[in-house]
């Protein structure tokens, strides 16, 4: 149950920043949007591995031989590469979106300048 | 214009109304099969691949690692650095590579401008600066440095530095030349690359772990990667300097 509990407020997030990718104008409000969806795709990913009672993937003197008291950890590394890959692209994204605005002086998709 | 406007907003409002009932229904479903978060615990990657021990607290003769079934395994006792920095690391060469294109398209993209707003910071702001870059230095490095014992790593500790020079920068507008930033990073990747070829002349595969593993929970443990997560940082450091320096603007 808390897994799917988990795993649903991951993937709500994601609704809602494709709610915003889908209809706001201003181009910060759809960089937002990405990096909800991003981030609760990384939630939902990291859910997948999670189990009830589970304990941190590091072995610490409580915790000594097993990994079975572990939650997955490979979620979490391949989580760690998309939170930097999502810095990179939201870097390069909000640098284009410079970009535009000294081309169009305004930073809004209108339906008269194409 | 309005109409078509208030339109978008309920097809978009009913698409994500409609997504989210399919995904309730497949994650409460109560009938017989194979549910979408069932998988037992045994048919994890890490249960075939990681078998370590930390043994006996008092006993440190047995503090070492266990091989499991992969016949290869490192001295790290953060398990997700295991799977990044080692069994994984081509991945995370990739994502450093990665980071560098969004780097170098950022410092394409991003002509040279002036900043507008130039006021002088006042004596508080100058005097408190310099001790959080210290203390954020420390921090930065004791993340990276402990990236096999504790969460953390390479790319929070790099960043961590990389907010030390943001800070600097903001209240003194003092930039480094951009071509230090450019060395350090290319000496950082070339290392790892050569680590990878090391680890492939030695152990015939890339980025293999060949250093000795040491023993499980010493800050002196796991040599492969706390060298790789230290090359990792110094890149990522750099890389995210270069971009705070090309968005700040200069004087």
């Amino acid at each position: 149950m808390e897994t799917i509990l988990f795993a649903l407020s991951g993937l709500s997030l994601v609704m809602v920043g494709i709610f915003g990718i889908l209809t706001k104008k201003n181009i910060i409000k759809i960089l937002l949007g990405l990096n909800l969806m991003e981030t609760g795709i990384n939630l939902f990913v990291v859910a997948m591995g999670f189990f009830k009672g589970g304990k941190t993937p590091i072995i610490t003197e409580s915790f000594t031989a097993s990994t079975m008291h572990f939650v997955d950890p490979l979620p979490h590394a391949l989580v760690l590469t998309s939170i930097v890959i999502g810095l990179g692209t939201t870097a390069l994204a909000l640098t284009l979106t410079l970009n535009y605005f000294r081309e169009h002086k305004h930073i809004e998709f209108r339906g008269d300048n194409a | 214009m309005r109409r078509n406007e208030s339109l978008i907003h309920i097809a978009a409002f009913l698409l994500v109304i409609g997504l989210s009932a399919v995904l309730y229904a497949v994650f409460t479903d109560t009938r017989p099969g194979l549910k979408a978060l069932d998988a037992s615990l045994k048919e994890r990657v890490s249960y075939h691949y990681l078998l370590k021990t930390a043994g006996n607290p008092a006993q440190p003769a047995e503090r070492k690692v266990t091989v499991g079934k992969s016949g290869y395994e490192d001295g790290s006792a953060n398990i997700v650095t295991a799977i990044v920095v080692d069994y994984r690391a081509l991945d995370t060469l990739g994502e450093v590579l990665v980071l560098f294109a969004a780097s170098a398209g950022v410092g394409l993209l991003m002509s040279k401008r002036k900043r507008k707003i130039e006021t002088e910071a006042s004596p508080i702001v100058t005097t408190a600066v310099p001790m959080i870059m210290l203390f954020a230095v420390v921090v930065g490095l004791y993340i990276i440095f402990h990236g096999h014992l504790s969460p953390g790593g390479g790319f929070p500790g790099g960043a961590i530095i990389a907010s030390a020079y943001m800070i600097q920068f903001l209240a003194f507008r003092k930039k480094f030349s951009g071509n230090l930033f450019k060395i350090l990073e290319s000496l950082a990747g070339l290392g790892i690359l050569g680590m990878g070829l090391a680890g492939l002349y030695t152990e015939g595969s890339f980025l293999a772990n060949f250093l000795p593993t040491g023993e499980l929970g010493a800050v002196f443990s796991a040599a492969g990667i706390m060298i790789l997560y230290a090359l990792i940082g110094i890149k990522v450091a750099s890389e995210l300097s270069s971009i705070i320096g090309h968005f700040i603007g200069e004087k």
